[in-house]
C-alpha cells in the first residue's frame, strides 16, 4: 500500500474536480536563486525593543549638546549609560503620525505599528483607541527573516493582557500577548534544555551539528552530479531537493544552536527565583523594587544569551504597563509612576527623574550583559515610550544603542527641528503630522534596514521620507 | 476591545522566504495598514506534495499528453471530453508496428521512490526491519491519471526531506553494527580508504540498484576516513548509511539509459530496477541482477520469464498477502479510490471497514485464483467473499464461514459494480450527485472518456438538477434538467443517464425495487458512444455483462493499469499501440488481469527513451 495518500470524502467527483483545476500551481522556481542571494546580503542582527511607560522627564533625560553632533553631554538621568557613551545614540524630535484619537497613554498600540485605524485620522474615534491596525515593527521583521519574536514582560505585572499592555502586534487587531514565566521562555527560545549541561554534553551537541552538515554536505554534492545526468525537464526534482536540503540544514541550526547556548546559569537563577510579585488590576506592593531588578534582569541576560547564540534574535521587554506602573525610584507600588507623570504626588519631577535613572541603570545593563556576550555590535536596542512626557508623542527622546556591525551610526545625539508647540491631547495630533516634523515611522524604517529588511516603508507608507540617514 | 491572540500561522513565513526580494520588501513594508501578517495561510497543508510552503513544482506529465486541454462549453455545441468518444476506434484503427518510431518515444526520467517502496529498499538493502514511514507525507493523487505514483509530481518537498533525514539516521543506525560485524576492519577508528572499499562497492551497489563509479567510491571512503577521525566508527559508519539513502541515487529509480541525447536503451540494471518496483515495490534480486550484468534483460523473453518469476514470489510472513498480490492490490484501491468510509448514523464503524475488506478481498481472489480472473469476472462475477455484516446488506443468504465466499441474489448484483464500497462510495447526500458519481464511474473509469470539467465560475448547484423538487424520482429531475438546462446537459448526458440505472442501490448499497414512496426506478439505458458495448442494456447488470467482454472495456482497463505501473499518464490516442498491445497480450493469455504485468515485459515503449 502507499503511504498517506490524498483523500477525500466525495471521490469522484473530486477527482473530477481536480481535473478542471489543473495540476496544480506554482511559482517557485525562477525565485530559488533569489533566496540564497536575500540570505547573503542580509547581516544577521538582533533587535531589542525596550518598553518603558509614562513617557520620560526631558529637563533631565536626553542629552544636551551644540547642535546635533558626535560631541554631547548626557542628561543626569542618562548618567548610567556614561561608559556606553560611544554605543549609543540619542534621537530627538520624532512624532508619532498615527496617534489615537486622544494621543494619550492608549497609544501604546501605536508606537510600534505606525499605523491609523482604516480610513485615516480622521476615522478615529474613542473606540479605534486600543487597537493596532497592523503588525508591530518586531513582529513585522520577524515574519520577514522567519524568526519569532520573544515578547516578555517583568514582574510585578498584570497576568493578562489589557489595554496597557498591548504593545507588540501579530497583525492587524491581533495583539501578540506577553510571556513573563521563565520556563516558557527557555522552552520557546531553547528548546526546553533540562538541567545544567556539562561542557562535554555542550561538545557533544555541537559536534551532532557538524556531523549533520557534513552528511547534508555529502549529499548536495551527489545531488549536483545527478542533476547532470538527467534530462533538461528532470531537473527542477534536483532543484527542489535541494531548496528541501537547505530548510533540513536551517532547522538543524537552529535546534542546535538552542542546545549548544549556555543555559547553565539561566536555568540556575530562574529557579532561586522568589515567587513572582503580583500586580492585581493596576496596583501592586510597595518594596518590590530588588524583585523587579531581579526579575528584569533575568530577563534581559536570557535575552542576551539567546542572541549570543544564535537561538533568537528578536526581542520585546515590557516592564511596566502603560499608565500605570511601578515607582521603581521610590520604591512605591503601581500605579503610582503614572501619578507622578501627572504630578499627582509630592515632589513629582524628582520621582520621575529617579524612575528613568533607574530604568537606565537596567539599560546599561543590558548593554554590558550583551556586550560581554560579543553580540552588542549586533543588536540594536530602542528605549521607546508611548508618550513623550504629557499626553502626547510629539518631540520624543528615543536612546538607540548597538548595532554598530549593522551600520548603526553611534556615539552621536540627533536633534530633530520640531515644530508646533508642545501641547497635549487631540491638539497635538495635527502637529505631530505637520510634514516638517520627522516620523516615528522612519525610526522603524531605518531599524528594519539594519536587520535586512529593505523596504523603504513601514506601517502606513504615507508617513514614511525613507528612514533615518543620520542614524544609518 | 481586547484582541485574543492567535495561532501562528506558520506557513506563512516559508512562503515569504521564496518570494523576490522586492516582492517580500513590498510586502513587508507596504503590508499597510489594516492588514495582517503576510497573506492568508495557505490551505495547502504540508501532507501532500503539491504547492505551498515547499515550493515544489507540479509539472505537466511526462510522457503522453492528455489529448488538449479542455475547452469551455459554448452553448449548442458539445464540448469536445479530454479524452475522446473516439479514441476507441482511433486505436483499434491504429497501424502499430513492433518497434516505436523515435519521434513517439516517452522520454527518459527518473522517479522518486513511494513510501512503500524507500521502506523496503531499505530493509531489503540493509538487512533490517522495522523501518517506519508513518511520517512521510502522502503523494498528491494525479489529476489526470488519478493514481498517486506519477513520476513527475513526487518530488522530494521540504517535509519529506526532513521525514528522509529522520528515517534515515534511524536506519542507518540500525544498520552500522551489521555492517561492522560484516566488515571487520570497519570497528577500527580511522578507518583507511584500503579498508573500506569494499565494504563502500558492497553497500553502495544494494543501496544505489547498481555498481558504483570510481568517482563514488573515492567520496564515501573519503568521508568515511573522515568522519572516522572525528567520532566511533560505528557512528562514523552510519553517517556514510544516512548520507547515502538520502542521495538522489538512493530516493530515485533512473530510466536515463546512457544519458545521451537521442533514442536511449535502458541499462540492464535499470531494466531489473524496473521490473522488481513495479512487480514487488522492492529493489532487484540478486537473479534479476545477474540477468542485467549478463545483458539478458534487452531480451523481451527473459524479460517474461522474470516477471513470471516476481509473480509468483511467496509472501514474506504467514497470513500476508505475496509481494505480487499486494502491488496489484494497490492498484485495484487506487482505481476504484477505495478510500476509508466514514463512520455515520447509518454506517458504523464495522460495515465501513467490512465493505472495503469485501471489494478487497474480491479482487485479490478472483484475479490470484489459479486460472486467473478476467476483467469480465471482475464485472461479471455471481459471487463475492465477505463477511455477514456486509451479506445482510445483500440479502438473506450468508457467507461460507471458512471461505468468506457468498453466492449473489440473481438479478440483482453483478461483480465489482454493485458491491456496498463502490455504491457507498458514490453516494452523496444530493440525489443527483449520487447519480453523476456513479455515472461517471463507468464512463471515466470503465470506458476512459473523462467529460471536461464545469465552466470555470460554476458553482455546483444541486436544485438546479433538482427542479421537480424533493419528491420527484432522479429520473424526473434529470429529465426535467435536460429539457431547461440544454449546454448542461451536453455534457451529463453522457453520464447521468448511466447513472440512472444505478438506481436500484439506495445509498447504502441495497438493492431496491422502488422508491421508498413507491414510485418505481426505470433501470434500462442506452449506452451511447461506448465503442463496441455501445447500445441499449436492461439493467445494470446487463450493462456489466456488455461492458466486461467488451474491447473497449478492456482496453480502458489496461490503460488504467498501464498509468498506475508506469507512473505516468498514457494517452489513448498517441500511446494507442501500447495499450493494444497490452489489451492485446491480456486477451492472448486467457484474459487473466494479472497477465498485464506480463504484458509489460513486451512493450518496447517501456525500455526505449528519447534523452534531451
Amino acid at each position: 500500500m502507499t503511504g498517506k495518500a490524498s483523500s477525500g470524502s466525495s471521490r469522484f467527483s473530486r477527482r473530477h474536480l481536480l481535473r478542471g483545476l489543473g495540476a496544480g500551481t506554482v511559482l517557485l522556481s525562477p525565485f530559488l536563486k533569489y533566496r540564497s542571494a536575500m540570505a547573503q546580503t542580509a547581516p544577521a542582527g538582533n533587535l531589542l525593543i525596550f518598553y518603558t511607560p509614562n513617557g520620560h522627564l526631558r529637563e533631565q533625560f536626553g542629552a544636551a549638546g551644540p547642535d546635533a553632533g558626535s560631541s554631547f553631554t548626557l542628561l543626569p538621568s542618562l548618567a548610567a549609560l556614561q561608559p556606553y557613551q560611544d554605543d549609543i545614540t540619542i534621537i530627538k524630535g520624532l512624532c508619532s503620525k498615527t496617534p489615537t484619537n486622544i494621543a494619550s497613554h492608549q497609544d501604546i498600540v501605536r508606537i510600534l505599528t505606525c499605523c491609523n485605524v482604516p480610513g485615516g485620522q480622521s476615522a478615529e474615534t474613542d473606540n479605534t483607541q486600543f487597537t493596532a491596525y497592523g503588525p508591530s515593527i518586531d513582529q513585522s521583521i520577524g515574519v520577514a527573516l522567519n524568526q519569532q519574536p520573544l515578547v516578555v514582560a517583568v514582574d510585578p505585572y498584570r497576568d493578562q493582557p489589557y489595554w496597557r499592555t498591548l504593545l507588540s502586534w501579530r497583525a492587524s487587531m491581533v495583539n501578540e500577548p506577553f510571556v513573563k514565566d521563565f520556563t516558557t521562555i527557555f522552552a520557546s527560545v531553547f528548546g526546553g534544555v533540562a538541567g545544567a549541561q556539562s561542557a562535554a554534553q555542550m561538545a557533544a551537541v555541537v559536534r551532532a551539528q557538524q556531523r549533520k552538515q557534513s552528511i547534508l554536505d555529502l549529499v548536495t554534492s551527489d545531488i549536483a552530479t545527478f542533476r547532470a545526468r538527467v534530462s533538461t525537464a528532470d531537473r527542477v526534482h534536483l532543484d527542489t531537493y535541494l531548496d528541501s536540503i537547505r530548510a533540513v540544514e536551517q532547522r538543524i541550526a537552529t535546534v542546535s544552536s538552542g542546545t549548544a547556548c549556555n543555559t547553565a546559569t539561566l536555568q540556575t537563577r530562574a529557579a532561586a527565583l522568589p515567587t513572582p510579585p503580583i500586580q492585581s488590576n493596576d496596583t501592586s506592593a510597595d518594596g518590590l523594587v530588588a524583585q523587579m531588578q531581579m526579575f528584569g534582569e533575568l530577563h534581559m541576560d536570557t535575552i542576551a544569551t539567546a542572541f549570543g547564540c544564535g537561538a533568537s534574535r528578536i526581542a520585546t521587554i515590557q516592564w511596566q504597563g502603560a499608565s500605570e506602573g511601578y515607582d521603581v525610584g521610590a520604591n512605591v507600588g503601581s500605579p503610582t509612576h503614572h501619578s507622578a507623570s501627572h504630578y499627582q504626588v509630592p515632589n513629582a519631577a524628582m520621582r520621575l527623574q529617579a524612575i528613568d535613572t533607574w530604568y537606565a541603570q537596567q539599560f546599561a545593563y543590558l548593554m554590558n550583559s550583551l556586550k560581554t556576550l560579543g553580540a552588542l555590535d549586533t543588536t540594536v536596542i530602542v528605549w521607546v515610550s508611548e508618550i513623550t512626557e504629557g499626553h502626547n508623542q510629539n518631540n520624543m527622546v528615543v536612546v538607540v544603542a548597538g548595532g554598530a556591525s549593522l551600520g548603526i551610526k553611534l556615539g552621536q545625539y540627533i536633534q530633530y527641528p520640531f515644530f508646533g508647540q508642545e501641547i497635549e491631547g487631540a491638539g497635538a495630533i495635527p502637529i505631530g503630522q505637520d510634514p516638517r516634523n520627522k516620523g516615528l515611522t522612519d525610526l522603524w524604517v531605518t531599524v528594519q534596514n539594519a536587520m535586512g529588511v529593505s523596504s523603504k516603508t513601514f506601517g502606513d507608507p504615507q508617513w514614511a521620507t525613507g528612514g533615518l540617514p543620520e542614524l544609518r | 476591545m481586547i484582541s485574543s491572540s492567535g495561532v501562528r500561522p506558520a506557513l506563512m513565513r516559508p512562503l515569504i522566504e521564496t518570494l523576490h526580494p522586492c516582492l517580500v520588501a513590498l510586502l513587508v513594508g507596504a503590508a499597510g495598514c489594516g492588514t495582517g501578517v503576510i497573506g492568508a495561510p495557505s490551505s495547502g497543508t504540508t501532507t501532500n506534495g503539491v504547492a505551498g510552503s515547499s515550493g515544489a513544482a507540479v509539472g505537466a506529465s511526462s510522457g503522453g499528453s492528455t489529448g488538449g486541454a479542455a475547452p469551455a462549453a459554448t452553448s449548442g455545441a458539445q464540448p469536445a471530453p479530454v479524452h475522446g468518444f473516439d479514441w476507441y476506434d482511433g486505436l483499434e484503427a491504429a497501424t502499430c508496428t513492433t518497434t516505436t518510431p523515435s519521434s513517439a518515444l516517452p522520454p527518459t526520467r527518473i522517479w522518486r521512490l513511494s513510501a512503500n517502496q524507500w521502506a523496503n529498499t531499505v530493509q531489503t538493502a540493509l538487512g533490517i526491519t522495522g523501518v517506519d514511514t508513518s511520517a512521510f507525507p502522502g503523494d498528491e493523487i494525479d489529476a489526470v491519471t488519478g493514481f498517486s505514483d506519477n513520476s513527475t509530481d513526487n518530488m522530494i518537498t521540504q517535509p519529506l526531506a526532513q521525514a528522509y533525514f529522520d528515517a534515515a539516521g534511524a536506519a542507518a543506525t540500525s544498520a552500522a553494527p551489521i555492517a561492522v560485524a560484516a566488515y571487520a576492519c570497519l570497528g577500527t577508528a580511522p578507518i583507511a580508504a584500503s579498508c573500506s572499499q569494499p565494504f563502500v562497492t558492497d553497500y553502495g551497489a544494494r543501496l544505489f540498484r547498481r555498481p558504483l563509479v570510481s568517482a563514488e567510491t573515492t567520496e564515501y571512503t573519503t568521508f568515511l576516513a573522515q568522519q572516522s577521525a572525528l567520532d566511533p566508527s560505528a557512528v562514523a559508519v552510519a553517517s556514510l548509511l544516512q548520507a547515502m539513502l538520502l542521495s538522489p541515487n538512493f530516493e530515485y529509480r533512473t530510466e536515463l539509459g546512457n544519458s545521451m541525447p537521442g533514442p536511449v536503451t535502458l541499462t540492464g540494471n535499470e531494466i531489473a530496477s524496473l521490473l522488481s518496483y513495479t512487480l514487488i515495490d522492492g529493489p532487484p534480486d540478486a537473479e534479476l541482477l545477474q540477468d542485467a550484468a549478463a545483458g539478458m534483460l534487452s531480451d523481451a523473453t527473459v524479460r517474461e520469464t522474470e516477471v513470471r518469476r516476481l509473480m509468483a514470489l511467496p509472501a514474506a510472513s504467514p497470513g500476508a498477502l505475496p509481494p505480487a498480490q499486494l502491488k496489484l492490490a494497490d492498484f485495484w484501491q487506487q482505481y476504484l479510490t477505495l478510500d476509508p468510509i466514514p463512520v455515520t448514523a447509518t454506517i458504523d464503524a464495522a460495515l465501513a471497514t467490512a465493505v472495503i475488506q469485501e471489494t478487497e478481498n474480491f479482487f485479490n481472489k478472483v484475479v490470484w485464483a489459479p486460472q486467473g480472473g478476467s476483467f469480465n469476472d471482475l464485472l461479471t462475477a455471481q459471487y463475492t467473499y465477505t463477511d455477514p455484516v456486509v451479506a445482510a446488506l445483500y440479502g438473506t443468504a450468508t457467507p461460507d464461514p471458512t471461505t468468506g465466499m457468498l453466492s449473489l441474489s440473481p438479478g440483482q448484483r453483478t461483480g465489482f459494480l454493485t458491491q456496498a464500497s463502490v455504491l457507498i462510495g458514490t453516494s452523496a447526500p444530493s440525489q443527483a450527485a449520487t447519480v453523476i458519481h456513479r455515472g461517471l464511474l463507468v464512463r471515466e473509469r470503465l470506458l476512459c472518456q473523462i467529460p471536461p470539467p464545469p465552466p470555470a465560475n460554476f458553482l455546483p448547484n444541486p436544485t438546479q438538477i433538482e427542479q421537480a423538487g424533493p419528491d420527484a424520482t432522479a429520473l424526473q429531475n434529470y429529465d426535467l434538467f435536460a429539457m431547461t438546462m440544454p449546454t448542461c446537459n451536453s455534457c451529463h448526458v453522457n453520464f447521468q443517464p448511466i447513472g440512472l440505472s444505478f438506481e436500484t442501490y439506495d445509498t447504502l448499497g441495497q438493492y431496491r425495487t422502488a422508491y421508498p414512496d413507491g414510485q418505481g426506478i426505470i433501470i434500462s439505458g442506452n449506452l451511447t458512444n461506448a465503442g463496441d458495448a455501445t447500445g441499449p442494456y436492461t439493467d445494470v447488470i446487463d450493462l456489466a455483462s456488455k461492458l466486461g467482454p467488451s474491447h473497449i472495456g478492456q482496453y480502458c482497463f489496461a490503460d488504467q493499469f498501464a498509468q498506475y505501473a508506469l507512473g505516468r499518464s498514457v494517452d489513448l490516442v498517441q500511446e494507442a499501440c501500447t495499450v493494444r498491445s497490452m489489451g492485446d497480450f491480456v486477451t492472448g493469455e486467457g484474459g487473466a488481469v494479472r497477465e498485464l504485468f506480463t504484458s509489460l515485459a513486451h512493450v518496447d515503449s517501456v525500455y526505449q527513451r528519447l534523452y534531451q
